[in-house]
């Protein structure tokens, strides 16, 4: 399925749809939620039905990219970096398509509270969100193209570190390890 | 494959970073610079000693074999002592020259990731020093 993203103006005289295949970055490094609205193709009601997680993925595409846009643009950089790499014959594979994806449903999930984390990528592909509060407080979190997401978190000596699925959502461990990076409003004075 | 003279607690390694995003911005290293390769090892060198030229040959010889290009990004020092004191075994294999592997990483991906921010915690900022 194709969308094309068009000028909000309505007598804007360039055009220039952004293709959104399954190759997603550009989009990430182009989309710009304040400027652009999607619509839908001319030919769309004769394109295949996506089914629900399909869909539910392209939504999080582009939430995660209204969300937390310089997390994705930072994430788009990497993407970059990975995929030139690996056409010049490096032997680091490329950021895979559905690590990407579950990057963006995962950025989604995150509590507005929690700061944007510093994204990047592992050996094998797979899509890194770390937090970072000096050398005794990092949270780093691995998402795979399965979905599967690794997690690793060290407070002083609190060291844990697990696996789950993102399908489940984020659970109540991760949640509490990223509440401890959240910035806390400063407090009002009283009268 | 012969066994490098064995690393002492003293030595100093260096991992070299050849991605932008495996050091923050001030030049922290990242969990992303300490995840094992498919091997289950993190390569780094015992660099004690070694002139500005050695570390450059070194430098660039990573970056070939990684990117096929010369990224000059530098590299994050850690001690190998602490390495040790970790949990991480030390593999000096001297293949290539003053090559190290760190081993120890655990059979699952969250032991990796735990390991490794193990690792990105007691290393050095990224330093390009060898390159001025």
């Amino acid at each position: 399925m194709e969308l094309a993203v068009l000028p909000r103006e309505p007598h804007a005289k360039v055009h220039r749809p952004v293709q959104v295949s399954e190759r997603s970055s550009p989009l990430i490094h182009t989309f710009d939620a304040d400027r652009y609205y999607i619509q839908s193709d001319a030919r769309s009601a004769s394109a295949p039905l996506l089914s629900k997680s399909a869909m539910e993925k392209r939504m999080s595409i582009l939430l995660s990219v209204s969300i937390r846009p310089k997390v994705m643009e930072a994430l788009a950089d990497v993407v970059t970096e990975r995929q030139e790499a690996w056409e010049e014959g490096g032997s680091y594979p490329p950021v895979s398509d559905l690590s990407l994806e579950w990057a963006c449903h995962f950025i989604t999930l995150l509590p507005a509270v929690v700061p944007d984390p510093s994204a990047g990528a592992g050996p094998s592909g797979e899509v890194s969100f770390d937090w970072y509060d000096g050398r005794d407080h990092i949270l780093s979190v691995g998402i795979h193209p399965d979905g599967t997401m690794n997690y690793a978190y060290a407070s002083g000596n609190d060291r844990v570190h697990a696996s789950r699925n993102l399908e489940k959502g984020l659970p109540d461990s991760l949640r509490g390890m990223l509440d401890t990076f959240k910035v806390e409003e400063p407090e009002h004075a009283t009268w | 494959m012969p066994p490098g003279k064995p690393v002492e607690r003293k030595e100093t390694l260096a991992r070299f970073s050849v991605f932008s995003s495996w050091t923050l911005q001030d030049g922290t290293p990242k969990v992303d610079l300490f995840l094992p390769d498919p091997s289950n090892t993190v390569s780094v060198f015992r660099i004690d000693g070694l002139s500005k030229a050695q570390l450059k040959g070194i430098n660039n010889d990573v970056d070939m074999a990684r990117r096929k290009k010369l990224v000059n990004y530098g590299y994050c020092q850690v001690n190998a002592g602490k390495v040790m004191d970790n949990g991480f075994p030390l593999g000096p294999n001297d293949v290539p020259k003053h090559h190290v592997n760190i081993e120890g990483f655990g059979p699952d991906a969250s032991a990796h990731r735990a390991k490794a921010l193990l690792l990105a915690q007691i290393a050095g900022k990224l330093t390009d020093t060898h390159l001025k």
